[in-house]
């Protein structure tokens, strides 16, 4: 539906330029919702507002539908791409009423309906996002919520082949923001529409879409389904971005034929699943989700297993279905998450176990050693 | 985003502005504020509803030979009757119409031109641009019409035989600057730079999504202009528009300069001649009526302009966070932009300075030429150091100016303090009362103020300090404006926080407010010392042999002839004003969304 291929682009600033977004490819399949999630200033919105034709790349090629928008000599207007695109700030027109906002992208197309064709048109699409009736409303006098799905109503009127949606959920609060998540996605499930999502919360990327590709300064890090980033991050980046990993450096011991992977780290070996290219020897990170590290304080039980450490509770955070939990090993401080019941004192001394299955062993990359060192700066 | 009312704020009402704990007794305190707004309230009231009613008053006086306020005045409508039955009148009125209409689209043309080309275009040069723009508010008119006066007469002036010469013309012309349609254009330039800070904020604060999103929708640049851009600019441009309206009804000095030569009356210049006539006595009856009808033409849109004003703001509230500036790229488009920008940079700058120089230097006015440079000399300002009469101009200017700035800022803050702070039923109405000052024109503050204090025995008339009240009188409402912005800029918050721990309202307004209003504070004297040193129209009307300024002093050489001198003089003001002009931080009162 929409190819991207090795795009770039580098803004000229004052001193020199600055690479934005650095050689990309990704490709979405007809109907897809797929998101692209990084932290902020990683290119996400550089990224979408090329395929949209608000930003002219560098170099790359981008097609949608079949139809290339972007190549060497091929520059596809904006006004001329046929697609639908909900801004951050909704950019909902102020000096015109709910009904003219949706129908605009209708009177400013070359074929032109009739009007009634556009009543009708402008009415269904409003009905689809649950603003039916608001027709007559200043744009204005809507609440933040309706704002937003007038601008998903106004991005889809036009039936487009695709979707963009930059950060759509961000300038909402906490609750409505949770609920928006599932009306969008079953509103694009609704309509079928290829979507390009763009986000910098994990939440959103995950629940929402078929496919994720993590973004990092300009490159992609992984693609892959929500399970599959989320369980098996291809990189240390990834792996700490999504889910926010307890992380823990070393060097490459041994390197089993089943996958498995032993690294030396500052509490001592970890044994775990290697993921990547790893290298006997060589530097690398395991990494392990909060609600995958065990507690106990049974040392009989604990005893029969790998990667089992002495730690202290020092603070225990409860936060409604689970309690968060950080636990001193050695010099280390770690975070675990358990559920809300059983909870432990601070002060108690516990076994705590990194399942073999749960630890994953990357090979360190210099964002992993930038994460790292940010978060010693932390603490 | 949106901002609180503060009528509407619980955190500002009586109850939470008193804090129980305070050691001094309740009743006091309620005593202090209440003379605090006592004492405000009544020196606006006396300050622009004194004049009023001494206006409306003096309209219905019979004043042939006459003072209003004499006993042998009797009450009489001949007044009106003189005004609304003369055909002359009409055409005054009709002039006015004319110039005012032309002088406003002109500006507006160009204005708009310039902040779209400096805030949304990657226009090169931006920033000089910009500089340049607010650098020509440091022209002052009356010295614009001087200038265009040497450089538009039809027989030598410079522009003028420049081109005869180029397309080898013979005679007169092609422009008369002596005439409506130089008027026009004069004041449309002089406008400029106002009308620019007016509007350019508005661009800038245009959330750029609003346009991309009528791109991405399929609209060309042509619909998105029409459709988006001028329409969600409207608000702002309409209120800079009516905001300007007065500014053209009310101006004097190009008239006067231009005008009344080619015997063109606008309805300034008639209330000043019925004031300062030629030859005869002054007739203030009949300038009263005049004055009176003025009122009424500036103060409906004045109205008109508080609705727009609430409409801009609702406009304003809905940009999103997440805007970036993309530019337009003007392409092929660039040179003629650059070139357009240059012919304006050179009529409004250039031209005038460099003529006003030239003339300054030359003995007699004559054409620029390599024989002419042979007589440049220094003659023009020895003599002017030498007469007495300039230095004592130029330090009762400076004194005016710091004076004005001082009383100005100080009344529109304490006002802009209760306007915005203190909500009581009757600020809104202390708001407009202090607006009204900006729809009285200069002619009619001036010639109010001199008639109360013809008769009010306090013995200011004659001195500066009757031209000091009545330029601080007329400056009010710029002042309150740029105040009430920047007080409501400032968090309630903030204040409170200064009272939660611990501070008295007299610690808090000055540890915590007034370090955080004294910026816009001194820009705000900036600019009123700035517009009180180049006004001519108080000036004129009040001074007198005792306390001539500046400006008054270039004109009456000017309008003796004496050229030469009037431009040295006009280089003195303009060496003040252009510096004070760049110095200017952008000012609240102007472009600031609000
Ligand atoms: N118009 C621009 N000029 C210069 N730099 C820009 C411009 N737009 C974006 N950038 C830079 O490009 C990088 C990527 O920006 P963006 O695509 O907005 O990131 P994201 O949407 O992921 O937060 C950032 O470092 C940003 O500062
Ligand atoms: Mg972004």
């Amino acid at each position: 539906m929409i190819s991207v291929s090795n795009l770039v682009k580098e803004f000229e600033v004052d001193d020199g330029s600055k690479v934005a977004v650095d050689g990309i490819s990704f490709d979405l399949a007809e109907g897809e919702f797929f998101t692209l999630l990084g932290p902020s200033g990683c290119g996400k919105t550089t990224t979408l507002r090329s395929i949209a034709g608000l930003e002219k790349p560098t170099s790359g090629t981008i097609s949608i539908d079949g139809r290339k928008v972007f190549e060497d000599r091929v520059l596809v207007p904006a006004n001329r791409r046929e697609l639908g695109m909900v801004f951050q700030s909704y950019a909902v027109w102020p000096h015109m009423s709910v009904f003219d906002n949706v129908a605009f992208p209708l009177t400013v197309a070359k074929e032109r309906l009739t009007k009634t064709a556009i009543r009708k048109r402008v009415h269904e699409t409003l009905e689809l996002v649950d603003l039916g009736g608001l027709e007559d409303r200043m744009s204005t006098q809507l609440s933040g919520g309706q704002q937003q799905r007038l601008s998903v109503a106004r991005a889809l009127v036009r039936q487009p082949k695709l979707l963009l949606l930059d950060e759509p959920l961000s300038n909402l609060d906490a609750k409505l923001r949770e609920r928006m998540r599932t009306e969008l996605r079953v509103i694009q499930q609704r309509v079928g529409i290829t979507t390009l999502f763009v986000t910098h919360d994990q939440l959103e990327a995950l629940s929402m879409s078929d496919r994720v590709a993590v973004m990092n300064d300009g490159h992609i890090e992984q693609v892959g389904e929500p399970q599959e980033v989320y369980h098996d991050p291809a990189t240390a980046f990834v792996a700490h971005f999504i889910g926010g990993a307890n992380m823990f450096e070393g060097v490459v011991e041994s390197i089993e034929s089943d996958g498995s992977a032993v690294i030396n780290t500052e509490l001592g070996p970890i044994l775990g699943r290697g993921l990547h290219g790893l290298q006997v020897g060589g530097k690398a990170v395991a990494a392990i989700h909060l609600e995958d590290v065990q507690l106990t304080t049974d040392a009989a039980s604990a005893a029969t297993r790998n990667n089992v450490f002495d730690g202290t509770i020092t603070l225990s955070l409860f936060n409604g279905p689970s309690i968060n939990y950080i636990v001193r090993i050695g010099p280390l401080e770690i975070e675990a998450q358990l559920g809300g019941y059983d909870a432990y004192e601070n002060g108690t001394q516990v076994k705590v176990v990194f399942p073999k299955r749960f630890i994953r062993i990357l090979s360190e990359d210099n964002a992993a050693a930038e994460i790292a060192k940010e978060d010693k700066a932390d603490q | 985003m949106t901002k609180v009312d503060p009528a509407h704020d619980p955190a500002v009402t009586l109850e939470n502005q008193i804090p129980d704990s305070d050691d001094k007794p309740r009743r006091i305190r309620i005593t202090g504020r209440g003379l605090y707004m006592f004492g405000t309230v009544a020196l606006l009231v006396y300050l622009i509803l004194g004049p009023l009613g001494v206006l409306i008053f003096s309209s219905f006086k019979k004043t042939e030979g006459t003072l209003p306020f004499e006993a042998a005045s009797e009450w009489t409508l001949e007044n009106y009757q003189d005004v609304f039955l003369s055909t002359s009148t009409y055409e005054v009125m009709g002039n006015t119409a004319i110039y005012a209409a032309g002088a406003l689209i002109l500006s507006f043309t160009i204005a708009i031109a310039l902040a779209w080309l400096v805030e949304r275009t990657d226009m090169p040069g931006r920033t000089t641009i910009y500089i340049l723009v607010i650098a020509a508010l440091g022209i002052p008119a009356v010295i614009a019409g001087i200038s265009w006066g040497l450089l538009g007469n039809p027989r030598i002036g410079v522009v003028n035989v420049f081109i005869r010469d180029l397309f080898g013309m013979e005679g007169q012309g092609p422009f008369n600057v002596f005439s409506l349609f130089g008027m026009i254009v004069v004041q449309a330039i002089t406008m400029v730079p106002v009308t620019f800070l007016l509007i350019a904020g508005a661009f800038r604060a245009m959330d750029a999504s609003l346009e991309e999103a009528s791109v991405v929708s399929g609209g060309s640049f042509r619909q998105t202009t029409s459709r988006i851009t001028l329409p969600v600019l409207a608000p702002a441009i309409l209120s800079a528009f009516i905001y300007q309206i007065v500014t053209v009804v009310e101006s004097f000095d190009i008239p006067l300069v231009l005008g009344l030569r080619a015997g063109i009356s606008v309805l300034s210049t008639q209330v000043f001649l019925e004031v300062i006539p030629v030859g005869g006595l002054p007739n203030y009856g009949v300038a009263s009526t005049f004055s009176v009808l003025m009122l009424v033409l500036a103060l409906g849109p004045l109205i008109y302009y508080q609705r727009i004003i609430a409409r801009a703001e609702r406009y304003s509230t809905v940009t999103g966070k997440d805007y970036r500036r993309k530019r337009y790229s003007l392409g092929k488009w660039k040179p003629l932009a650059i070139g357009g920008v240059f012919v304006y940079i050179l009529l409004a700058l250039i031209l005038p300075l460099g003529i006003l120089l030239w003339t300054s230097l030359i003995p007699f006015y004559q054409i620029p030429s390599a024989a002419a440079m042979e007589m440049v000399s220094l003659k023009a300002y020895r003599e002017m150091f030498e007469s007495p009469f300039f230095l004592e101009s130029l330090w009762n200017t400076l004194a005016v100016g710091v004076s004005v700035a001082i009383a100005a800022m100080l009344i529109g803050m304490m006002t802009a303090w209760i306007v915005v702070r203190m909500s009581t039923k009757w600020s809104k109405g202390l708001d407009v009362l202090a607006y009204t000052p900006h729809a009285m024109p200069g002619v009619i503050i001036g010639t109010s103020i001199l008639l109360i204090y013809l008769v009010f025995p306090i013995g200011i008339h004659g001195t500066i300090w009757i031209i000091v009240i009545a330029l601080a009188t007329q400056y009010t409402s710029l002042s309150t404006r740029s105040m009430n912005g920047s007080i409501s800029q400032i968090q309630v918050g903030l204040e409170e926080a200064g009272e939660v721990s611990g501070a008295s309202q007299s610690q808090i307004f000055r540890k915590i407010l007034l370090p955080l209003i004294f910026p816009p504070f001194i820009n705000g004297m900036l600019l009123i010392f700035l517009l009180a040193i180049r006004n001519l129209t108080l000036a004129l009307i009040l001074s007198s042999p005792d306390s001539v300024l500046l400006s008054v002093l270039i004109f009456t050489r000017w309008d003796a002839g004496q050229t030469e001198e009037a431009a040295a003089l006009g280089m003195v003001m303009v060496t003040i004003t252009l510096i004070l002009a760049v110095f200017l931080r952008r000012s609240t009162a102007f472009g600031e969304p609000r």
